[in-house]
């Protein structure tokens, strides 16, 4: 019996640290490839690379997929991770901010 | 009116007399009408098959799936390419994998429970079709040709995915019904239902692999993960003495939570269709086939479960892919935690495997070396996958280059082949740009497989002008040992049938 109930401890523990786990791998933030799965979206924040950019478009990418976006004012491709916020209306991502991610803090680009 | 719609209503008509009937205990009459559902829900595939092979674009179904240009084989995929297709060939299934099964061995009172059981959920399944998923519905006109396939799902895995998922699906009904109304070859049919399972994971694995050019074959995806769960309880089923029908009935509800993960799109993923609130039917069935496990909760004594370790740590592993999914729901999850949570368990269960693995029969030996070599072969992926991208112009100098940009056109898409040369020789990975289906570009991967790893190239970026081409480049270690050792998991269970167990 000693052992049963070790057994079922063991299964509740592994629980509450898996819990533990999945508490300090998510974020609010979403992909390009999990954005193109949407039909449309608003306000959303989407993390990824900026891979190349053209006029007042660029392509954000998460190595998987790339969506196009849009966003007046200056873009520089930096070489680290950026969170795009905007309008994802099927097709392009209106961005109304992009901010460079810097390790744990976001500066203003 | 559409003589589709009329044959599917013939087989709902039909399907829920049947159930009424064996409920009845009017067997015999029942088993007739039984017989009569299960050729009309066919003779309605053959129709939409048939409609998809003659291009008839006035069915709005063969339509939005296809177009006049594409090869035969995609024209009888494109069947299985939306909701309402696989809806139907579940549908269809279900009544084949039952009228099969009454006529296996003796009919008695269980069996006709058995055929209860399943021509009730068929009913709600056509039911489902006839309301919200009609693949019969037709334009006022007709339409000169269809938008066109996916281009995603032109390949020849896509050929056989759906159909060996459903026939799974339809196969952990049966087990369900069967062990529920504790009529006979339970055993058979759950290795049937785990065999048919563990090819649609595989043949999706392959297929995301060699067609989204990101270098794996498991992403964490939510619906990867919802189709990996049933396969999880299935597992733990064969690896318990008591209490196991609990195991069946939990796989039957995954089973329809993954439906539900799929088709209703809470979740994006690479198969979400874009969700509907009819999706949402799912929950019923799932509440119900629920109630078996809850009703006889009290006689899982929890002695039942821990009298091995093997049904606690197959456990696990489900806990932690559903608590994924779940979050799922609401925030991105990153791949880490599965890493983190699902890898030890993995890692742990494969341990207990090499320990026992001369204990048993030769199949079974087999079946279980293929779990290390998948062990083996999914960590090294998961840990050591090299990712590097690349960029290189005709006039570069180094292990990459450029040597030449073909173009060639048939009458759906245009062919954009890089000729690249590379440490391991010249690769050649195309882009497709289809003029139909939306003009989708569709970047075609180039694998160049070593025995120990895959060279894995995909076109990123093309640039014209500049003749400038992005490459990733990804080295895929012990990739092999993921599709052999799944190769021989399934070769195993099939040995299994062969000795007197049967």
């Amino acid at each position: 019996m000693v052992e049963k109930k070790f057994s079922i401890v063991a299964l509740i523990v592994f629980t509450v640290l898996a819990i533990i786990v999945l508490y300090h791998n998510i974020s609010p933030y979403l992909t390009p490839s999990e954005l193109v799965g949407r039909e449309k979206a608003e306000n959303v924040q989407v993390v990824g690379k900026i891979v190349s950019v053209n006029g007042n478009t660029f392509q954000l990418s998460d190595g998987k997929c790339s969506i196009t976006v849009i966003y007046n004012g200056s873009i520089q491709q930096y070489n680290t991770e950026v969170v795009v916020v905007g309008n994802w209306d099927g097709k392009v991502l209106q961005a109304t901010e992009v901010l460079q991610k810097c390790h744990t803090e976001y500066k203003g680009g | 009116m559409e003589p589709g719609y009329l044959l599917l209503v013939t087989s709902l008509a039909t399907s829920f007399s049947a159930f009424l009937l064996f409920v009845a205990k009017k067997w015999e009459l029942g088993e007739i009408f039984l017989y009569i559902s299960t050729s009309t829900a066919f003779a309605a595939l053959l129709l939409l098959i048939n409609y998809f092979v003659t291009d008839t674009f006035s069915v709005w179904y063969v339509y939005a799936n296809s177009n006049a240009e594409m090869p035969l084989l995609y024209k009888i995929s494109a069947v299985w390419a939306g909701k309402e297709g696989t809806l139907l060939l579940w549908a269809v299934f279900n009544l084949q994998v039952t009228s099969l099964y009454i006529n296996w061995g003796r009919k008695d009172e269980r069996k006709a429970r058995v055929a209860a059981l399943m021509t009730l959920f068929t009913s709600y399944l056509t039911a489902n079709i006839l309301l919200f998923f009609n693949p019969f519905v037709t334009l006022p006109y007709t339409p000169p040709n269809g938008a066109g396939l996916n281009p995603l799902l032109r390949t020849i895995e896509m050929i056989f995915h759906p159909p060996v998922v459903f026939l799974a699906y339809s196969l952990s009904a049966l087990l369900f019904s069967v062990t529920l109304a504790n009529s006979d070859g339970e055993r058979t049919l759950a290795r049937l239902t785990w065999i048919f399972l563990t090819l649609g994971i595989v043949i999706g694995g392959w297929w995301a692999y060699r067609t989204l050019n990101w270098g794996g074959f498991w992403g964490w995806d939510p619906v990867e993960n919802a189709s990996l769960l049933p396969w999880l309880t299935l597992t733990a089923y064969f690896h318990i003495t008591r209490g196991k029908e609990h195991f069946a009935y939990l796989t039957f509800s995954l089973v329809l939570f993954a439906t539900l993960i799929t088709r209703s799109g809470i979740i994006s993923s690479v198969h979400s269709f874009g969700g509907e609130v009819s999706d949402y039917s799912y929950i019923l069935p799932i509440l119900v086939s629920l109630t078996p496990t809850i009703s006889k909760i009290r006689q899982l004594s929890i002695s039942s479960l821990c009298n091995q370790n093997l049904p606690i740590i197959f456990s696990s592993a489900a806990v932690v892919v559903f608590l994924g999914t779940m979050a799922g729901v609401f925030v991105t999850v990153e791949r880490e935690y599965y890493l983190i949570t699902f890898l030890p368990v993995f890692a742990l269960i494969t341990f207990l495997v090499a320990l026992k693995i001369r204990k048993i029969s030769m199949p079974t030996t087999l079946l279980h070396l293929g779990v290390i070599l998948l062990f083996v072969g999914a960590t090294s992926v998961w840990l050591l996958e090299d990712v590097e991208t690349i960029t290189i112009t005709q006039n570069s100098t180094g292990d990459f280059s450029l040597l030449d940009l073909r173009i060639g056109e048939d009458a759906e898409k245009y062919t954009v082949t890089a000729f690249i040369k590379t440490p391991e020789g010249v690769a050649t990975p195309k882009l497709y740009v289809y003029k139909v289906a939306g003009n989708k570009v569709v970047s075609s991967v180039e694998i160049i497989p070593e025995l120990f790893w895959d060279n894995y190239y995909s076109i990123k970026d093309l640039d014209w002008k500049s003749g400038t081409i992005t490459l990733e480049y990804y080295c895929v270690p012990l990739i092999n040992a993921v599709w052999i050792g799944s190769a021989l998991m399934v070769f195993g269970a099939l040995l299994r049938f062969s000795g007197k167990s049967f």
